[in-house]
């Protein structure tokens, strides 16, 4: 993103992954490869419990693949770093800093000079559109906010590839649009590589440059489908439609099988 | 939210007085109450109305021992006590229960240890310690850091525990290191806890000093009560009682608004 030299490519190689819970194994990922394009937007699209998270927390390197590996810039993951950006669905902001000094956590740690630091922050709450509430503390903010704040905060650590976890999942319809118009925004024109998981085909399509469908438990990856309509996209063309008839027998299919 | 403003806007002035002052109130109306029944004790004989002395009589001999500097002897003797024991209690509780609390092998170690002493009542281990320490001070205020202790321990523990891990992995995609995780997540998540077991700890220390004043003490609001017993002044015993619980809820008092200020970010 800004001050990185192009965006990063991710690439997930023969992944499996065994959770044991008491006496009971569950194959939650089987044989999964994922190729992840450097400045695309990604979308991880499944029914519920297949194993998107998993995934997605594999490459933020919070869980550790039992076979294969994931490579970011041909670098294997091993633990969790600063070029991985996450935004979660429950925002995960600190309670007890202020907007501001959430934004300000990545950046700080990194040592930046305080008058430096100051307008990082200002740029972007501004990119969010926040730059009046800096000094609020979460908890005097909406949900939609709040997810503006992580956005924000993720970003001004200048990740090389964005990480989000259903983000707008919790939100109302209306606030979910506006923040999916805004990401794809700040995408364009920061050109960041972002994969997104989410369990709606009308967001992966409103948003993806490219939708792995995967299969229910155990995950495998069913279909990898490239979107290449213009933004903003609009869901009553006929592409659009088609893109969505087409995911929603995939994903049916997996549903009912 | 703008709803329940409305309704307290339309409630009567003269309620809303009513609720602030009702504490006051109940109170007033207990020692009025109090100064009846001993009055009508007097008359009636239930007990011998020595061993019952009215609201102003307690008053009054309050004001007396002020007066002469016996009050804020006793209570001098039980505060530096309380104050050294609990200090010792916060000094050891605070940094260990952190330390256990991130680390598995600390805890580990620990957790037997804790799970072994912590049913036994301190009080069970005073006269242990009078043995081991002697009359004076020393076992007092051991005894004060030990009971603190495990309050302060044990809280501040959990609280370190109890860090939602959705911060700390927030905080790893930022890049942070373990240190900066424990001084910049850990540390504030767990605060309020940490404050938390510090309150409680001191109102421990206050429960316990009575009792370990009751053995060989020549000062303190405990001393004062067993050595009122002695000349049956009842009157002494409540004002020792009354001052400990003014003391408590005074400190109690301070220390939720204090919390209440430190950690606004929770409202
Ligand atoms: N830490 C864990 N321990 C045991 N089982 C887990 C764990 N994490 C996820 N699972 C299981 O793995 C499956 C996939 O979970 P997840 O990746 O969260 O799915 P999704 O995000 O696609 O809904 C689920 O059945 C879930 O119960
Ligand atoms: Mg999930």
């Amino acid at each position: 993103m800004q001050g990185q030299t192009g965006a990063a490519s991710v690439q997930a190689r023969g992944i499996r992954k065994v959770f044991t819970t008491g006496s009971t194994d569950t194959l939650v990922l089987d044989d999964v490869s994922v190729t992840v394009d450097p400045a695309g937007f990604t979308c991880l699209l499944g029914p519920s419990g297949c194993g998107k998270s998993t995934l997605l927390n594999m490459v933020a390197g919070f869980v550790e693949p039992d076979e294969g590996e994931i490579t970011v810039d041909g670098r294997r993951i091993s633990s969790p770093g600063a070029d991985r950006g996450m935004v979660f669905q429950e925002y995960a902001l600190f309670p007890w800093l202020t907007a501001a000094e959430n934004v300000a956590f990545g950046p700080e740690g990194r040592g930046l000079p305080r008058a430096e630091l100051k307008r990082v922050v200002a740029s972007y709450l501004k990119l969010v559109g926040l730059e009046k509430f800096g000094d609020h503390y979460p908890n005097r903010l909406s949900g939609g906010m709040r997810q503006r704040v992580a956005l924000a905060r993720a970003l001004a650590n200048q990740p090389r590839v964005l990480l989000m976890d259903e983000p707008f999942g919790a939100l109302d319809a209306l606030t979910r649009q506006l923040l999916q118009e805004e990401l794809l925004r700040i995408w364009l024109a920061e050109k960041a590589t972002i994969i997104f998981v989410t369990h709606s085909i009308r967001e992966a399509v409103s948003l993806a440059t490219s939708i792995v469908v995967m299969t229910r438990r155990p995950g495998r990856i069913k279909e990898t489908i490239k979107v290449d309509l213009p933004y903003p996209r609009v869901q009553s063309s006929r592409e659009f439609i088609e893109i969505e008839r087409h995911l929603d027998a995939l994903v049916r299919a997996e549903v009912e099988a | 939210m703008s709803g329940a403003a409305v309704r307290r806007r339309q409630r009567h002035p003269a309620i809303v007085l009513l609720e602030r002052f009702l504490p006051v109130l109940v109170i007033s109306f207990a020692l009025v109450a109090w100064e009846l029944l001993a009055i009508l004790n007097v008359a009636q004989k239930f007990v011998n109305p020595v061993f019952f002395p009215g609201s102003l009589k307690v008053a009054a001999s309050a004001w007396e021992m002020a007066l002469t500097g016996e009050l804020a002897q006793h209570l001098g003797a039980s505060l530096s006590r309380v104050v050294f024991g609990f200090s010792i209690a916060a000094v050891i509780g605070v940094p260990l229960g952190t330390v256990a609390g991130r680390n598995r092998w600390i805890s580990g170690l620990l957790d037997p240890i804790i799970s072994v002493l912590r049913p036994i009542p301190p009080i069970a281990l005073l006269p242990i310690m009078v043995v081991w320490l002697g009359i004076g001070d020393t076992s007092k205020i051991i005894f004060i850091a030990y009971a603190a202790f495990f309050q302060i321990f044990l809280t501040t523990y959990n609280g370190v525990q109890s860090v939602e891990p959705l911060f700390l992995r927030a905080a790893q995609t930022l890049g942070a290191s373990r240190w900066r995780i424990f001084r910049k997540v850990v540390l504030p998540a767990a605060m309020p806890h940490i404050v938390t077991g510090i309150r409680l700890g001191f109102s421990v220390s206050f429960f316990v000093i009575v009792a370990a004043e009751f053995i060989g003490a020549s000062a303190g609001l405990g001393f004062l009560i067993f050595e009122s017993r002695v000349y049956f002044e009842v009157d002494k015993m409540m004002v020792a009682a009354v001052t400990i619980g003014a003391l408590g809820f005074a400190f109690d008092f301070t220390m939720k608004r204090i919390e209440r200020r430190l950690f606004r970010w929770r409202l």
